[in-house]
């Protein structure tokens, strides 16, 4: 009951905070979707480190640790700590710089005018929005969880559950969860728009950094019996060295690996998200200070993930012991389970809030990047003929959030595959337009054509590979969406490869060749976006 | 002075030159494969792989540092503003 109390402490301080953030809301469309471009360097890195990092790094680095060991560190975390801060560097302070000059929110607004092209929306609004409601899901379905988890036994007889299933016992089940979570979120977007978002971020990101770092010395004092560092001695010492190592993993699915975090150059909630900030010199911190957050956040959660494979974890965690690696989804409770299971009631409610924090500070982003982008790229281009006033702005954004919410928490309801899974195939999705993005602010030959052919390609062998994944999923027993490989034999070898190298290969193979068979664009366009100074 | 310039303008482009290679080697130090199959704990705590690359992650927010400083590609103070305000961006 404790832990529930105190979760509930949390929200309501956020559901404040959004609240009050509104009081310095000043009514204009551009206010409430872009916080009237007044992010400063503090609150721009708290806002894209606490967008980027989701159920997916604690929840899902952790259990991908147990499931397959330290080599999620490599192939997730320290490529995303390169190539996360080289997507703020190329494309983030471009875009902002643009945006800046020509008045952007969204991403379809900057590429219908750099491709000469009103209807672009049309292709890529559907795709994106869909890559967003997985993203979006995958953050629903891991807040579920962790309500789950950490209130069991505190509502023994509104939810008396399945004895069977332990975490069930007395516990707000994962669909009450997930409901209470998107209602919270959606309450401070909703009256607190890009400045609340942008707010709760700072705040949440603080308390899941700072809350994430304490549930690791806390986890690993209660690993033993003896002094912390003994303790993690110990557990270190019991791990196999199939989880110390990565002989899971061949070098060349290692390799192309580091092509997901591309995914940051296109999501649209960090575009939208680059955009609030007060000058370029904003995205400074950002740069430098992204790889070490990363480092932060997920070394302990590995760590924890490969120590709670040992019968040291196991014999004092017991739950630990029913989850099973060959059961999809299993993995998804080590993070809950060891934090619920090592750490007092008190202690537990303030972690799980921490585990909140993180879930709920990309969420919010993504609910405002969707409604945003149907109120400017859909209601406005094709059913206000381009003019909405703000109070029209801020009431349609306002409305498409909560269809975006309701929506996705229904989809949330057919209890679809693992976070990581979905996480994976959802980044490789946005991964596969990093050339659109890239082509479009340093290559002047791209065209129209050349954009259309690399979106439906992109969105063509995401389909055939995700297709291809789901029926070998189903062939292969305990095997998650997550782990599919293309297998590419040359000269004797097979290499493994992500499926995003395929994904990628082919988008840009289209955009280069659809640029060069068709008709460059005009010089007044040209010249807008590649001026002679630079 | 027009000496000044011209040797002010060849040390930028050699540290652009030299942040950029070093991004590129961190590219290539992330594959580590001679670290593939050590077990060995670091302090006898951390697997070495993991070490090995809690140390990228370090050594890449330096060699972002360094880019910030010697390849930042945006002078704030040249940034203007076209468009309407409270309007909208696109076409």
């Amino acid at each position: 009951m404790t832990s529930a109390i105190i979760i509930g402490i949390y929200l309501s301080m956020l559901l404040c905070l959004g609240l009050f953030s509104s009081r310095l809301f000043s009514g204009s469309g551009k206010d409430f979707q872009l916080a009237g471009h007044s992010i400063g360097p503090v609150m721009l890195l708290m806002s894209l480190f606490g967008t980027t990092m989701t159920a997916f790094a604690l929840i899902g680095s952790t259990g991908e640790a147990w499931q397959n060991g330290i080599g999620v560190y490599g192939k997730m975390a320290s490529a995303s700590g390169i190539v996360h801060s080289l997507c703020f560097f190329l494309v983030g302070v471009k875009v902002w710089k643009l945006g800046h000059k020509y008045g952007y929110t969204t991403q379809i607004e900057f590429f219908r005018d750099r491709l000469e092209s009103r209807n672009i929306a049309l292709l890529l609004f559907p795709i994106l929005v869909a890559m967003v409601i997985v993203y979006i899901l995958a953050g629903i379905l891991g807040a579920g969880t962790v309500v789950n988890v950490f209130t069991t036994g505190a509502f023994p007889e509104m939810f008396p559950g399945n004895p069977a299933v332990p975490p069930s016992v007395g516990a707000i089940p994962p669909h009450v969860g997930s409901l209470i979570i998107c209602g919270v979120v959606l309450v401070y977007v909703f009256f607190g728009g890009m400045r609340g978002t942008a707010w709760a971020n700072t705040f949440q990101t603080i308390a899941f950094m700072v809350l994430g770092v304490l549930t690791f010395f806390v986890i690993a004092k209660g690993l033993g019996k003896g002094s912390m560092i003994e303790n993690m001695q110990a557990a270190s010492a019991a791990v196999k060295t199939t989880w110390t190592t990565r002989t899971g993993v061949s070098q060349s699915e290692f390799l192309t690996y580091m092509l997901i975090p591309l995914s940051v150059g296109m999501f649209p909630h960090l575009f939208q998200h680059w955009l609030t900030a007060k000058s370029a010199n904003s995205f400074k911190l950002s740069v430098v200070a992204h790889p070490i957050f990363i480092m932060l956040v997920w070394l302990p959660c590995i760590m924890l993930g490969v120590w709670a494979t040992t019968d040291i974890a196991t014999s004092i965690v017991k739950p630990l012991a029913r989850l099973s690696h060959e059961v999809a989804g299993d993995q998804n409770k080590v993070l809950p389970m060891l934090v619920k299971g090592l750490s007092g009631d008190v202690l537990g409610g303030f972690l799980a809030a921490g585990v909140l924090a993180a879930i709920m500070s990309s969420l919010d982003s993504q609910f405002l990047c969707v409604g945003t982008m149907f109120t400017n790229d859909i209601a406005k281009q094709y059913f206000t003929k381009g003019e909405m006033t703000d109070r029209q702005t801020v009431f349609w954004t306002r409305t498409f959030v909560i269809l975006v919410v309701a929506v996705t928490y229904g989809f949330s309801l057919l209890n679809p595959r693992g976070v990581f899974s979905l996480g994976v195939w959802c980044f490789s999705g946005f991964s596969s337009l990093f050339p659109l993005i890239f082509a479009a602010l340093y290559w002047k030959r791209l065209t129209k054509t050349g954009a259309y052919a690399c979106v439906i390609a992109a969105a063509g062998t995401w389909g055939w590979l995700f297709w291809l994944a789901m029926n070998w999923a189903g062939e292969e027993k305990g095997r998650t969406l997550s782990e599919y490989l293309i297998h590419l034999p040359v000269g004797g070898n097979v290499y493994e490869l992500m499926p995003v190298t395929g994904m990628i290969l082919a988008s840009t193979i289209a955009l280069v060749a659809g640029s060069l068979v068709s008709k460059p664009l005009s010089n007044a366009t040209l010249e807008k976006f590649f001026p002679a100074e630079s | 002075m027009p000496g000044n310039r011209t040797n002010d303008s060849t040390k930028e482009i050699t540290m652009k030159v030299a942040v950029w290679s070093l991004v590129v080697l961190l590219i290539i130090l992330h594959q580590d494969v001679w670290l593939w199959d050590d077990a060995t704990l670091v302090g006898g705590i951390v697997p070495m792989g993991l070490f090995y690359h809690a140390c990228i992650s370090l050594a890449a927010g330096i060699t972002w540092f360094l880019a910030i400083k010697f390849a930042w590609p945006v002078d704030d103070a040249a940034v203007a503003t076209t468009h309407k305000p409270g309007k909208g961006g696109g076409a």
